[in-house]
């Protein structure tokens, strides 16, 4: 150990004072490197935002029980022209919704809504039947959801005009 | 030193802002901005309290100029935040001191908690509200002026009228003036009539009967009261946990899948942060202050019972308390040595270890902080 003039010690190059520095510098770092790291989430963030489809994917991998991200991701597939994966997007979230353990809220409006849009997708394909076998499972689920009922309806009335 | 340096570092944590936020603003409409354009337009016969009269007059003036490209819906948003921010500073300067205020304001402009209400333009009546709460609260802690009280309820009244939530500016601005500015409010008769001046406000806002008489199937819970206030409050300290984590930021938090260990978090988190306002109202001012300002600007949400948990853009006012809390704690911590914060008192333990004639080094002790 380097003593100083006055035969105490060198504060400088004592080990407990280097200690102390160097516990005090890696603080400083943390808190930059935390500061950085926050500014740079934000600005992940704000690109995210700016990207429908990638915000609502991000929201499923972060939230991959709830049937609502899905639900919205599915109408992002919709919108690009993918309608396999929006298909496919919405059966899982229909699954979700009605899981264990899920809100009462999600089992009417998450199934209702899930199905509703999966009906309107067989539609706009030209399978109205295919559309109507779809609302007519979902209604089983109890209490129904009013957009649900309400699609059924019109695909009753759609098959009965045809027939 | 400082005099130059404060200006320079607010200045670089405005264009930083603009930097992250600016390059994003003609991106297309995100998720339910679409429902507030479409009333954009009609937003001109609906300019009557109460109700969100600001925030649709400021849609509607933004859709007269641009109609429906979001360039300049976003630029609002950007615009409120950064005025938000300069708030934040400007109360955090006269509460705390200007190092301080400066962390806290960068906290809160740049902290990626706050970017869903910036980017969102569905999240204005958040960012509105926000703005006026803020501009109340810095005219009684930062304006000696005489007409400071009309100017706070003409405030609290804008806030009012851009979200309902802007009512909370009557509470927050109370527990401002109670804990910073006590000589201000020791009248009898002030506190009395602040809060029946804050009742009849809450009264005459129909929209708040609406919600606290709320059904399942207009929009309220499924959930009975403790299920609910349990869930809630699982959700506010998620999202808060985000404030130092930096992780897991959502459009869609799923606070059903948290499970267990995240509500008995929370529980213990409330149950000590209001033990702790408790003990920190006098002896450590603005830690009582952060806490109780963030506890109320999400009571409302833990009162009326939903059908939705906490969103990130929800949380904007609540992020004022503890931005400010991290603004100080910053430059202490800067300064904190791990090992003693006392300086002289490490010297003298330095110079004690070192000597011949010591009996151990923590006979030093004795005496000492």
């Amino acid at each position: 150990m380097q003593q100083g003039g006055m035969g105490g010690p060198n504060l400088s190059t004592h080990p407990g004072h280097l200690r102390q520095g160097s516990l005090m510098s890696l603080l400083r770092c943390a808190m930059v490197a935390w500061a950085v790291c926050a500014v740079w989430t934000t600005d992940d963030r704000a690109q995210l935002w700016a990207d429908e489809p990638g915000l609502w994917a991000d929201a499923v991998a972060q939230a991959p029980a709830k049937p609502r991200p899905l639900m919205n991701l599915a109408k992002q597939y919709v919108i690009d022209g993918d309608v396999a994966a929006a298909d496919a997007a919405y059966r899982q979230a229909m699954a979700l919704a009605s899981a264990t353990g899920r809100s009462q809220d999600e089992r009417i409006h998450g199934v209702g809504l899930a199905a509703t849009n999966l009906a309107l997708l067989r539609c706009r394909a030209g399978d109205r039947l295919g559309a109507l076998a779809i609302t007519t499972a979902a209604l089983k689920h109890r209490p129904v959801s009013t957009t649900l009922a309400e699609v059924h309806s019109w695909l009753e009335l759609q098959r009965l005009s045809c027939s | 030193m400082a005099r130059v340096a404060t200006p320079l570092v607010l200045v670089s944590l405005i264009l930083l802002t603009l930097a992250l936020y600016v390059p994003h603003l003609g991106a297309p409409w995100v998720y339910e901005d679409e429902n507030w354009l479409r009333q954009a337009p009609q937003a001109a016969q609906s300019w009557r309290a109460p109700g969100r009269a600001l925030t649709s007059q400021s849609y509607h003036l933004t859709w007269q100029i641009v109609g429906n490209e979001p360039l300049l819906f976003r630029a609002g948003n950007v615009i409120l935040h950064l005025a938000s921010g300069l708030l934040v500073y400007g109360i955090g300067r006269a509460l705390i001191s200007g190092p301080a205020a400066v962390v806290g304001a960068g906290v809160f402009l740049l902290h990626p908690l706050n970017s869903e209400t910036v980017s969102y333009v569905s999240a204005r009546p958040d960012l509105l509200s926000t703005v006026w709460i803020l501009l109340a609260t810095w005219i009684a802690v930062a304006c000696a002026t005489p007409w400071r009280w009309p100017l706070i309820l003409g405030a609290v009244w804008l806030g009012a009228l851009s979200k309902e939530t802007g009512l909370l500016g009557v509470p927050l601005v109370a527990l401002t003036l109670l804990i910073w500015r006590p000589a201000a409010v020791r009248r009898p008769a002030f506190m009395p009539a602040w809060v029946v001046l804050g009742a009849i406000l809450g009264a005459t806002w129909s929209s708040v009967r609406v919600w606290l008489e709320m059904n399942p199937h207009m929009g309220g819970s499924w959930y009975a009261w403790p299920d609910f206030l349990r869930l809630q409050v699982t959700a506010v300290w998620y999202l808060m946990s985000q404030l130092l984590t930096l992780q897991s930021f959502s459009i869609d938090h799923d606070i059903l899948a948290l499970g267990p260990r995240w509500t008995i978090v929370a529980v213990v988190l409330t149950v000590s942060t209001a033990i702790l306002i408790g003990i920190a109202w006098r002896r450590h001012p603005l830690v009582a202050w952060g806490l109780a300002w963030m506890g109320l600007a999400v009571a409302p949400r833990v009162l009326f019972r939903t059908n939705d948990f906490l969103n990130e853009h929800q949380l904007y006012l609540a992020l004022v308390g503890p931005s400010l809390l991290v603004g100080a704690a910053g430059p202490w911590l800067w300064r904190w040595c791990p090992l003693a914060a006392d300086r002289a008192w490490w010297r003298e333990l330095q110079e004690h270890w070192t000597s011949e004639s010591h009996g151990g080094p923590y006979r030093t002790l004795k005496g000492l902080p």
